[in-house]
């Protein structure tokens, strides 16, 4: 720690000389609106808000996603769930960290205003102010993992399972509740149903799961992974999942799935499949069968436990099942 | 802490030295000296406390080049209400590290204790407290520094901590046009 100096003299820059430690202990106490604001107020507190702002310095909110800390411009237009991104540096670029590896990365999908032909314009999910983007045109290229408060890309193989749905892990995602440290390694869970043309071994889900230690070491895919056997003697021969709205806890990842679509029929969502990332262990609850859960309801999973979450979607028809504490709501 | 000394021996060096085995003589930047209950600079300070159980408190006062005497002076003030209030059991325990501890909030006493500081008086209390190594301090000013930024513009922030505003007009109107919301004036 460096000396103290002092001076009683009333001086315009003795605030912004605090040492970043402690300009930390102040600012996590305070809101990400309050935070935001300071960083407004001068550049010190701007280089050690934004060198802070790793996730687990700051409170999350209940979804660990906040972007009201983002510092820069992220425009995104809500067409469905394929949002060209807009990143617009500005001249404080020179105050952010480094982006690492990939320098030219952090401008990588900046569009003049108006083009829609965005490179990685998918967000496939979003966790602890990171996002997960592709290429919609070019999947298979690859993914963008993008560091929303610093602006660092980082560029990912995609998953080796055709049509599957992404979701981000956090450290915090694996984290006990309340245990934060400051590890920032991340997992990508790529999921999808399989279409169960083998009798032999009955495969009814495949995944693929990406692990990136923290720190600048390089990420890998483990093995294509398949379960059988998860859904005993359903009449649908292969789940789909819902989207990429997913709740992650403890470690698991839950998804809201059903059969896949026949025609003159509307998609039914029938159970909530859960993957714990650490073991591989998965299991499914069955949604309750008065309820009618459909595909293209505003829907929402939510865990019991999860209960800001839970007033914040404001469901009504929530239902849970005891066991497992997973429920799904809807709304209209 | 105590030194870990013979019981005997112990009990001989309370006799010859009643007075200077209670407190600890701290020694400011600019030389004025501060008696201070030992047990409760122990305590409070993991920095007093390691120099205690070290054996490198001096008599004559122990100097502390990094701290003013009015700091010094508000964290000896600081040392001894606390001695004199009864600790609650969020209070003494000490194996949270400072940022990642739960947020614990001040007392009635704390609170009023920083609320009487000037501005100044409070940075260097905070970063006192900050080089001795005092938790409970640190928490108390924090919070009472976090209390001034809620719910304030960035204007009135700079107002307040008398902050010169060092964007430049062109950063400025980036930042503004980024984060309008921010900015009450808009």
């Amino acid at each position: 720690m460096s000396p103290v100096r002092r001076t009683t003299v009333v001086d315009d820059d003795t605030w912004p000389s605090l040492l970043p430690d402690l300009l930390l202990g102040i600012f996590r106490r305070l809101r990400t609106t309050d935070i935001t604001r300071c960083s407004c107020t001068c550049k010190p507190w701007r280089r050690a808000i934004i060198g802070f702002a790793a996730p687990s310095h700051l409170r999350p909110r209940p979804d660990r996603f906040a972007p009201d800390l983002l510092l820069h411009c992220h425009g995104a237009s809500h067409y469905y769930k394929h949002a060209p991104l807009r990143r617009v540096p500005g001249p404080l670029q020179s105050a952010l960290p480094s982006t690492g590896n990939h320098p030219e990365a952090a401008h990588c999908f900046v569009l003049p205003a108006g083009d829609r032909a965005s490179s990685y314009g998918e967000v496939l999910s979003s966790r602890d102010g990171f996002v997960l983007l592709i290429d919609t045109m070019r999947r298979a290229e690859g993914l963008c993992l993008s560091n929303l408060v610093t602006g660092a890309c980082t560029f990912l193989p995609a998953a080796d399972v055709e049509d599957c749905e992404y979701s981000l892990v956090t450290a915090h995602d694996l984290s006990v509740a309340g245990d934060e440290d400051d590890d920032t390694s991340l997992m990508i869970l790529a999921m999808a149903g399989t279409e169960d043309t083998d009798t032999v071994d009955d495969s009814r889900i495949t995944y693929h799961l990406f692990s990136l230690p923290s720190g600048d070491a390089a990420g890998t895919w483990g093995p294509v992974q398949r379960l059988g056997q998860l859904i005993k003697g359903y009449y649908h021969s292969y789940i789909e999942f819902a989207g990429n709205m997913v709740v992650c806890r403890g470690g698991a990842v839950h998804w809201l799935a059903g059969p896949p679509e026949r025609w003159g029929y509307r998609r039914r969502l029938t159970c909530t499949v859960a993957l714990d990332v650490r073991t591989g262990r998965a299991w499914t609850t069955e949604l309750p069968t008065q309820g009618n859960f459909y595909y293209d309801n505003d829907r929402s999973l939510l865990l019991a436990g999860d209960v800001r979450r839970r007033r914040a979607v404001g469901d009504t028809a929530a239902a849970e099942t005891p066991d497992r504490g997973v429920g799904a709501g809807r709304r209209r | 802490m105590e030194v870990d000394k013979g019981k005997g021996e112990a009990e001989e060096t309370r006799k010859v030295a009643e007075a200077d085995r209670d407190t600890v003589t701290l020694k400011s930047s600019d030389g004025k000296l501060f008696e201070v209950s030992k047990e409760a600079a122990a305590r409070l300070s993991t920095v007093l406390a390691g120099m205690i159980a070290g054996g490198s408190i001096d008599d004559n006062g122990t100097d502390l080049k990094q701290i003013g005497s009015e700091a010094l002076e508000n964290v000896v003030d600081y040392c001894n209400k606390h001695a004199n209030s009864i600790p609650s059991a969020a209070l003494i325990s000490s194996s949270i590290s400072f940022n990642t501890a739960p947020f614990k909030e001040p007392e009635e006493w704390e609170r009023k204790f920083v609320d009487r500081l000037s501005h100044d008086a409070l940075f260097d209390l905070v970063e006192a407290a900050n080089f001795l190594g005092m938790e409970r301090l640190l928490d108390v000013t924090c919070h009472k520094i976090s209390e001034m930024m809620k719910g304030k513009s960035p204007d009135q922030i700079r107002e307040v901590f008398n902050i010169k505003n060092d964007y430049t007009k062109e950063e400025l109107e980036e930042i503004r046009q980024e984060l309008a919301w921010a900015f009450y004036d808009d």
